[in-house]
C-alpha cells in the first residue's frame, strides 16, 4: 500500500469518525425505551393480583407478600424497586436468598441467572410448596417451573405452566390465564 | 497497515472519551419500576423493550471462542448475504470471488474449496460431500429470518461431527412465532440490482404458527480487474417455510423447508488437446450455470425436567448444479436422536447417535469425470458429552467424544477435554484440548479432473502435456490436535471483551504427487497428479474482540484477529502451489469496527470499517491489502414502514479479495455499491 493511499485512508476515516462525532451529542433517543428486566417486574407486581394461595400459606389479609429472589441477574436486582410497594393493603417485601430451602415462607419465588442443574432442584423443592415460581430463564415453564417470562419480538409475554400451578395449589385468574401462553402436562 | 489499525483503534477510542466526557450523566435511560407498574399487564405486554438478548451470561457458559451475530447485527450491517455477515466475527476469513463465490474459512487454510468448516443451518449440515465445503451461492435465507449466526471457532467435531477441524458456523432462523404477521421488502441499486423478499406468519391454533416466505435476489454483472464486464451475474429465487408446534408443555414440533433456484454467470478458462481442426490448447468459456435444490426437516424436542431433554432429529436434502465442467446431483437423508440428563448431582451429560446417507450422480464432462459416476455413502456417529461440575458455578471440567464411522476410512475417534473457570460471573478463563478430522471426501476419493494442458516445450517435452488430477482411493483424513485458550469479561453493563489465543497441530493435509506419465495415443502425455496426504504444518494466533456501548444511542464494536500458518511438505512431494496455499492463502492481520449510531427522530446511522492484509499466495497469485467502509442509514417512518440506504465498500471503486484455486473460473472485483430499501410490515 503506497503512502499516499494510506495518507487518504487515514483522511477519510477521520472525516467519518468526526462527523459521527459531530452529530452525536446533539441527538436524544426518540421516546425512552423501558428495559426488560423493570418491565418484567411490573408485569409480576400486577399479576399478584390475580393470584391466590391456599390458605395456611399466606396469613392475616394485612400480612406481607414476600418476593424471593435466588442467584443474580438484572431481572432479579430490578426487582428490588418493588420492596416496600403497596398492595391491596398488603406489603411487598424483597428478600435475596442464597439457596432454594430459605424459601419456605416465600410467596413468590424468582429464579434468576443460577446454573441449570439448580433449576432442576428448585422446580423439584417448590413442587408441592404453594410457590409461585417465576424466572426469565428458556424453558423454565416448560420444564414445571409456573410462570416463564420470554421475549418475543422485542415484548415481553409470559407463560404459565397450569398443571403445576394446580399441583402446587396455586389459583390463578382466569383473566390472567387469557393473557398467557399456556402450557400443561399431557396428563 | 499495522500502523492503520493502531491509528484507527486510537482514534475511535479517543473519540469515545471525548464523547462520554460531554453527557455522563446520559448513560442508563430507562423507566421506573414504579411507573410502569401502574399500567396494566395488557399495556406492559405492549411495551418494545429494549433487550438484553445479548445475554453474556449464556456466551460466559461456554468454553469455546463463539462469536454471536444477532438479527441486530444482520439488519444494521447492511450486507445483502450471509457471507457479508460473517466478515463481522472475528477470526472468520471472508474473501469475495465474484458475485455468487465466497472463500469462507475460520482460522486459516482458506479456498473456494475450503472444508475444514462445519456449517449447520438449524442444526442440519449443509456442506456437500463432494469437496467437504459448503455452496454458499445455494443460501439465500432471507436475512429478516435469522434469528442468530453462532460462530465457533476451533474445532467442534467432539459435539458436532467430522468436517469441524477450524470451526463451526450454526446458522439459527427465527420461529415461527416470532415472525407473525407479514412482511415485504424491497430494494436494488447498481450491482445489488433488486431483491424482494415477502413474508407472512399466522397462527394456526393455539400453540401452533406458520410462517412462509419468498425471496428473489439479482446481482449483475461485476467488473473485472481491467474495468470490464465479469460477467458474474447472479439470480436466485428461495422460497420456504417453517411450522412450530407446542402440543403440550414439555413438546416442541418443528417442520421447515425450503427450496432454491438459481443461475450464476462464470466464465472459464478451458483446456483440451489440439486436434486437427483446432490447434489451440485453452479457450475462454463464458457460461451460465444452474442450481436447484430443496430441503424437508422435522424435529421434535421434549423438554423431561429443566436439566433433562430428549430431542430428535430428521432431515432430507436434495440439489443439483449444472455447470460447464460437471452435473451434480445429490440426495441426503439424515436422522439426529440426542439425550441430555443431569446425573449424580455433578454432571451434565449429552449423549446422541446418528445416521447419515448421501447418494449422487455425478455426470462426466470432458473436463472432469469421476470414477464411479454414483455413489452412495453412509456415515454412523455416536457422542459423548459430560460437564462436570468440579466448583459449582466456579469451575467446570468437559470431556467428551463422537465415534464415527464412514465408508472411507472407517472408525475416526474425536475427543476433547476443556476446563472452564469462571471466578465471579463477569470473568471467565477457558481451555481446551481437542482432535478433530477432515473425512476424504468423494472428490478427493474418485475425481479425475483434466485441469491444464501444456503447450510441448514449455516444460521442456516434446509433446502436448495433459495435466490431471487424480482421486486417491487411500486418501487418509485430514487430522488437527488443536490448543486453545480464552478470557471473556463482562467489565461493565457498558463494556464486554473476548480473547481467544490458538495453537493449531495439522497433520496429513492434503497436496498433490506427482505420479507416473503416460502416453496418450503416441500424440501427448497424460501427467497424473495424485491427491495425497504429504503436508503437515501449524498454525497459531489469537482474536480479540470488544463491545462498548458508551450510551443506549451508541454503540462500538471491534474485533482483529491474527494468524500466521507455516506448512511442511512430507514424503518428497513437490508441491509448492498448495503448500502456499495453505500457507499464505489466508491475510496475517484482519480487523472490523462497527459503530451503530440511533440518531434520534427514528434515523439509525452505521459505519462498518474492515479491513484485511495481504493474501500471499492463492495459486501463485498474491493479493493486496484492503481497508474498506460500508454505511448505512435509515429511517423508520412510523412502526411499520423503514426505509434505508447503504453504500458498500466506498474507499475504492473496486478491489480484489481473492482468486478461486483448483476451478479455473475467472475473478470479479468486490465493487463500490449503493442501495436502498424499504422495508413493510403489515
Amino acid at each position: 500500500m503506497s503512502i499516499a493511499r494510506v495518507y487518504m485512508y487515514r483522511t477519510c476515516t477521520c472525516l467519518i469518525l468526526l462527523f459521527s462525532l459531530c452529530i452525536c451529542p446533539g441527538v436524544q433517543a426518540d421516546g425512552i425505551r423501558p428495559s426488560e428486566s423493570n418491565v418484567k417486574s411490573a408485569m409480576l407486581f400486577n399479576m399478584i393480583k390475580f393470584v391466590d394461595w391456599p390458605q395456611g400459606a399466606i396469613s392475616a389479609d394485612s400480612s406481607p407478600i414476600t418476593v424471593c429472589v435466588l442467584g443474580k441477574g438484572p431481572f432479579g436486582a430490578a426487582l428490588d424497586a418493588l420492596h416496600g410497594e403497596n398492595l391491596k393493603g398488603r406489603a411487598v417485601i424483597v428478600r435475596h436468598i442464597n439457596q432454594v430451602q430459605e424459601a419456605g415462607n416465600c410467596q413468590i419465588l424468582v429464579v434468576g441467572d443460577v446454573d441449570r442443574r439448580a433449576v432442576t432442584s428448585i422446580i423439584e423443592w417448590t413442587r408441592q410448596q404453594p410457590i409461585l415460581t417465576v424466572s426469565d430463564l428458556p424453558n423454565f415453564a416448560q420444564a414445571g417451573g409456573v410462570v416463564g417470562f420470554i421475549e418475543q419480538e422485542g415484548k415481553i409475554r409470559f407463560v404459565i405452566n397450569i398443571t403445576a400451578a394446580q399441583q402446587q395449589k396455586i389459583r390463578i385468574n382466569s383473566l390472567l390465564l387469557k393473557i398467557a401462553r399456556i402450557v400443561q402436562d399431557p396428563s | 497497515m499495522n500502523n492503520i489499525i493502531v491509528l484507527l483503534v486510537a482514534l475511535v477510542f479517543w473519540c469515545c472519551e471525548a464523547g462520554a466526557g460531554d453527557t455522563p450523566a446520559n448513560n442508563q435511560e430507562d423507566v421506573a419500576v414504579s411507573d410502569l407498574t401502574k399500567l396494566s399487564l395488557e399495556a406492559l405486554m405492549d411495551i418494545e423493550v429494549t433487550s438484553a438478548s445479548r445475554k453474556p451470561q449464556r456466551l460466559a457458559n461456554t468454553a469455546a471462542a463463539v462469536f454471536v451475530i444477532n438479527q441486530d447485527d444482520i439488519r444494521r450491517s447492511g450486507a445483502t448475504n450471509i457471507p457479508d455477515l460473517l466478515r463481522m466475527a472475528p477470526g472468520v476469513q471472508v474473501a469475495r470471488i465474484d458475485s455468487s463465490k465466497w472463500a469462507v474459512s475460520i482460522r486459516g487454510i482458506n479456498g473456494r474449496y475450503s472444508n475444514k468448516l462445519l456449517v449447520l443451518k438449524d442444526g442440519r449440515s449443509i456442506y456437500t460431500p463432494l469437496f467437504s465445503g459448503v455452496y454458499w451461492e445455494t443460501q439465500d435465507t432471507p436475512l429478516e429470518d435469522i434469528e442468530r449466526i453462532e460462530v465457533i471457532r476451533g474445532p467442534g467435531a467432539a459435539m458436532w461431527g467430522s468436517n469441524a477441524v477450524n470451526g463451526v458456523i450454526n446458522i439459527i432462523t427465527k420461529n415461527a412465532s416470532d415472525t407473525r404477521g407479514g412482511l415485504a421488502s424491497a430494494g436494488g441499486g447498481r450491482f445489488e440490482r433488486d431483491f424482494e423478499t415477502v413474508r407472512y406468519g399466522t397462527r394456526l391454533g393455539e400453540e401452533s404458527d406458520l410462517s412462509v416466505h419468498a425471496k428473489h435476489s439479482g446481482r449483475g454483472n461485476g467488473l473485472n480487474s481491467g474495468g470490464g464486464d465479469a460477467h458474474d451475474a447472479w439470480d436466485i429465487f428461495t422460497g420456504g417455510f417453517r411450522l412450530d408446534a407446542q402440543p403440550s408443555a414439555g413438546d416442541t414440533l418443528s417442520l421447515l423447508g425450503s427450496y432454491y433456484n438459481g443461475s450464476f454467470n462464470e466464465t472459464y478458462t478451458l483446456y483440451h488437446l489440439p486436434g486437427e481442426n483446432d490447434p489451440t490448447y485453452s479457450w475462454i468459456q463464458p457460461t451460465t450455470s444452474r442450481d436447484n435444490g430443496g430441503n424437508l426437516m422435522g424435529r421434535w424436542h421434549r423438554t423431561l425436567t429443566y436439566t433433562d431433554s430428549l430431542s430428535l432429529q430428521i432431515s432430507y436434502d436434495h440439489y443439483q448444479r449444472r455447470m460447464i465442467v460437471l452435473d451434480e446431483s445429490r440426495d441426503t437423508v439424515d436422522l439426529d436422536f440426542q439425550h441430555r440428563f443431569a446425573w449424580g448431582g455433578r454432571n451434565d451429560l449429552i449423549w446422541g447417535a446418528g445416521y447419515r446417507f448421501s447418494h449422487d450422480n455425478l455426470g462426466a464432462t470432458p473436463f472432469i469425470s469421476f470414477n464411479a459416476p454414483s455413489k452412495g455413502t453412509n456415515l454412523f456417529s455416536a457422542f459423548l458429552h459430560d460437564e462436570i461440575s468440579l466448583v459449582p458455578a466456579k469451575l467446570a471440567l468437559i470431556l467428551g467424544s463422537r465415534f464415527e464411522h464412514n465408508d472411507y476410512t472407517g472408525l475416526e475417534i474425536q475427543p476433547n477435554g476443556r476446563l472452564i473457570w469462571t471466578p465471579t460471573p463477569q470473568h471467565t478463563f477457558w481451555g481446551a484440548v481437542s482432535r478433530a478430522v477432515r473425512t476424504p471426501s468423494r472428490g478427493d476419493n474418485d475425481i479425475v479432473y483434466r485441469y491444464r494442458t501444456l503447450p510441448p516445450g514449455a516444460v521442456g517435452n516434446p509433446l502436448p502435456l495433459r495435466l490431471e488430477i487424480d482421486g486417491n482411493t487411500g486418501f487418509a483424513s485430514e487430522t488437527i490436535i488443536a490448543y486453545e485458550s480464552g478470557y471473556r469479561a463482562e467489565l461493565s453493563h457498558h463494556i464486554t471483551m473476548d480473547i481467544a489465543l490458538f495453537y493449531n497441530d495439522y497433520t496429513r493435509l492434503r497436496v498433490l504427487s506427482i505420479g507416473e506419465p503416460s502416453l496418450l495415443a503416441g500424440t501427448s502425455i497424460s501427467q497424473p497428479m495424485l491427491l495425497t496426504n504429504n503436508m503437515h504444518g501449524h498454525t497459531y494466533g489469537y482474536e480479540a474482540s470488544a463491545t462498548w456501548s458508551p450510551f443506549d444511542w451508541w454503540r462500538l464494536q471491534s474485533t482483529y484477529g491474527y494468524l500466521c500458518s507455516i506448512m511442511y511438505l512430507d514424503n518428497g512431494s513437490t508441491d509448492e502451489t498448495n503448500r502456499k496455499n495453505a500457507a499464505d492463502g489466508t491475510p496475517r492481520h484482519q480487523f472490523s469496527l462497527r459503530s451503530g449510531f440511533d440518531l434520534g427522530h427514528h434515523f439509525e446511522f452505521d459505519i462498518w470499517l474492515r479491513g484485511a492484509d495481504r493474501v500471499g499466495s492463492i495459486d501463485n497469485v498474491s493479493i493486496p491489502g484492503y481497508v474498506t467502509t460500508d454505511v448505512r442509514l435509515s429511517w423508520k417512518a412510523g412502526k411499520k414502514l423503514e426505509l434505508s440506504l447503504t453504500g458498500q465498500n466506498l474507499l475504492k471503486a473496486r478491489h480484489p479479495e481473492y482468486i478461486p484455486e483448483m476451478i479455473n473460473t475467472s475473478p470479479s472485483e468486490v465493487p463500490r455499491t449503493l442501495y436502498g430499501k424499504v422495508t413493510w410490515k403489515f
